[in-house]
């Protein structure tokens, strides 16, 4: 049976847990323990650095949630906590190429201007394809994926979280999009047999 | 750059191409806005290439929410470990 913190806004359930409340935190913290597991799995391919960054995104979310002021959203402070924890983790592995296509390749990759751009969308029906093509990008561009696409930030909460300028955002993001329509594009020519 | 690339309303097929984020996010001013719509109006690439970029999000969106819940096991440590720090 659903208790009656169920019902409290994140904002209220940090407020509660500030002053101690571990019932209103608990209910905070299953409310968002698949999202923020989901991210830091977008960023670390290993199930256990992941789970490490989901104990490290909550717990630091408990000492601190005194000084959460409620200028960004709730989800949008711990999915900051659980970014720069999984960026710590990754320091100490070998960087990613960086992401440096001219525009128009990404496009061309994606279909623009060929003879069948409704193959990413087709392609996008299938949660399976569409997953292997999420999987095979950076983890720069499936963790801005995650956060607007799939968490539904929005733009402002999404530079936010990455750090970046509103304008950076949406530069990485329309190429993270672009990418990921070339990586269905590819999973559809791999399945038919085209080039 | 394609090689069938166009001009149309001012803007060329690369220009909306790279705008394509900021149509799809309701990101554009008044006068960009109604240039893409004419330039999309007369080029069929650019009309078919952003209606499926728009449905490809639109997919995503819906193929892959809510994320799958943690397992017990997992969620057993979380809590075991939010528990210790109390």
């Amino acid at each position: 049976m659903p208790g009656a913190q169920d019902e409290l806004s994140d904002e209220a359930l940090l407020g509660l847990a500030a002053g101690g409340d571990a019932d209103a935190f608990d209910v905070f913290l299953l409310r968002h323990s698949a999202s923020v597991f989901r991210l830091a799995r977008a960023l670390l391919r290993q199930p256990d650095e992941a789970e490490d960054v989901l104990q490290q995104t909550f717990l630091s979310a408990w000492r601190h949630a005194a000084q959460f002021r409620g200028e960004a959203s709730a989800r949008t402070w711990l999915f900051a906590i659980a970014r720069h924890a999984a960026v710590r983790h990754r320091r100490t592995r070998a960087r990613e190429p960086v992401d440096d296509a001219p525009i128009d390749d990404l496009g061309l990759e994606a279909g623009w201007g060929g003879p069948d751009p409704e193959a990413m969308a087709v392609a996008a029906e299938d949660r399976e394809r569409l997953s292997r093509a999420l999987a095979a990008l950076t983890d720069e561009q499936r963790e801005i994926l995650t956060l607007r696409e799939l968490e539904g930030l929005s733009g402002e909460e999404t530079a936010r979280v990455l750090g970046l300028g509103l304008a950076a955002m949406k530069s990485r993001l329309h190429r993270a999009r672009l990418a990921l329509a070339g990586r269905l594009r590819n999973e559809v020519s791999r399945a038919t047999g085209r080039a | 750059m394609r090689p069938d690339e166009r001009e149309v309303a001012g803007l060329t097929c690369s220009a909306v191409m790279t705008a394509l984020s900021d149509v799809v996010d309701g990101g554009v001013d008044a006068a960009l806005g109604a240039r893409i719509e004419a330039h999309v109006a007369a080029c069929g690439h650019c009309a078919r290439f952003g209606a499926s970029f728009g449905a490809l999000l639109d997919a995503m969106r819906q193929r892959l929410n809510p994320p799958p819940p943690v397992t017990a096991e997992v969620l057993a440590r979380l809590r075991h470990a939010v528990a210790v720090e109390r």
